[in-house]
C-alpha cells in the first residue's frame, strides 16, 4: 500500500488551472487550504470539492481569533504567524487550539522557554517551506536551531509547502530526503509528514 | 598498437547503482538532456557539495519527451543525498515527481 502524506497550500494555488489533477499524483491524502483572516469574512472562503480538503486559517492577530471564534466550523486547523520574539510567546502560550506558524524572523526568536510552553500546551510548530526558497540563509540557518531545540524538547512539528504555484509543491519522498538535512531521522520525518494534523 | 582488455573490477569494489525513474510534471519546455544533467548536479552540489556531486555520478539514462520521464543512474550511496536535492532542482524544472526507485534497470523500465 502507498504512504499517503498530509500538507498545507495556499488557497491562491487554485487560480492556477488543473491543480487538483496536480495535487492527485502526489499521494497527498489530506490537503489543508490555508486563508489569510484580515477580517471577520475571511473565515468562509469554497473550497474545491474534493474530499481530501479541509480548511486553515492563518491569523496575524490573536484579538480577530477571539471574535471569530463561534462562527469557526470544526475540522479546520487554526495557525498564529509568528516570526517574532513576541508573537511567539502569545501563540505558544495561549490555551486556544491555535498552532504556530512560520516562527522563522529577522533573528532567532525561539528558545527553550517557549519550547517548554508549547509541549505543556501541546502546540505544533509550521515550518514553512517556502522560506527555505526566499529567504534561503536566515531560514536554513535558524531552522537547524530551531528544529534541533524542538525536537529536544518533544514538540509536534510540521513541514508545509505553502504552495502558491504547481512548481512550489513538493514530492513527499523529496521532502522526507531533503529533511535528513536537518538531522531527522528518515522515520520520524515519514510520521510527520503522514500524521493528520 | 596492440589493444588490451582491461580487467574486470571484482564485484565486492564495483560502485552499487540505483535507478530513479522520475516525471517532470509541470515542465513546459522540450526535453534537452544536457540542460537537465547541469541542473541536477547543480542542485546536488549546492546542498552536499562538489565531492559528492562528482562521487554521485548522476547519469540520465532515458528520456520520454511525450510523458517528460526519465531514468537517472545514481551511485547508491549518494541517493538519499540525490533525492534530497530536487527540492533545489524544482526551482529550475517545475514540479518533480519520483515514480520508481530500483535497483536494475530492467526493474524499472
Amino acid at each position: 500500500m502507498k504512504d499517503k502524506y498530509t500538507d498545507v497550500v495556499s488557497i491562491d494555488l487554485f487560480k492556477t488551472s488543473g491543480v487538483p489533477e496536480i495535487l492527485a499524483q502526489l499521494d497527498l491524502e489530506t490537503i489543508y487550504v490555508l486563508k489569510n483572516v484580515k477580517k471577520k469574512e475571511d473565515v468562509d472562503f469554497p473550497l474545491p470539492s474534493r474530499k481530501q480538503f479541509k480548511k486553515a486559517l492563518l491569523f496575524s492577530d490573536l484579538a480577530l481569533l477571539n471574535t471569530c471564534k463561534s462562527i469557526i466550523p470544526k475540522n479546520t486547523l487554526i495557525l498564529g504567524q509568528g516570526g517574532s520574539l513576541q508573537s511567539n510567546i502569545n501563540i505558544l502560550s495561549n490555551k486556544s487550539p491555535i498552532h504556530l506558524f512560520d516562527p522563522i524572523g529577522q533573528e532567532t526568536c525561539i528558545d527553550e522557554g517557549q519550547c517548554r510552553i508549547a509541549h505543556q500546551n501541546k502546540k505544533i510548530v509550521f515550518f514553512n517551506l517556502d522560506q527555505i526558497r526566499n529567504n534561503q540563509y536566515k531560514a536554513i540557518k535558524q531552522m537547524s536551531f530551531a528544529i534541533g531545540l524542538l525536537k529536544k524538547h518533544n514538540v509536534e512539528m510540521r513541514f508545509m509547502t505553502l504552495a502558491k504555484r504547481p512548481e512550489d509543491l513538493v514530492d513527499p519522498i523529496i521532502l522526507q530526503n531533503f529533511l535528513k538535512n536537518f538531522n531527522l531521522e528518515k522515520s520520524f520525518t515519514k510520521r510527520i509528514l503522514q500524521e493528520k494534523i | 598498437m596492440k589493444k588490451t582488455k582491461l580487467a574486470v573490477i571484482r564485484p565486492n569494489l564495483r560502485h552499487k547503482k540505483r535507478y530513479v525513474q522520475l516525471q517532470l510534471l509541470t515542465y513546459n519546455q522540450s526535453i534537452d538532456q544536457k540542460i537537465i544533467h547541469t541542473t541536477l548536479c547543480r542542485a546536488l552540489q549546492k546542498q552536499s557539495g562538489i565531492f559528492a556531486q562528482i562521487e554521485s555520478n548522476i547519469t540520465i539514462l532515458e528520456t520520454n519527451p511525450k510523458t517528460k520521464e526519465l531514468i537517472i543512474r545514481i551511485n547508491k550511496e549518494y541517493l538519499d543525498e540525490f533525492i534530497g536535492s530536487l527540492f533545489f532542482a524544482q526551482s529550475d524544472l517545475g514540479l518533480i515527481k519520483i515514480k520508481d526507485i530500483k535497483s536494475t534497470i530492467k526493474k524499472v523500465k
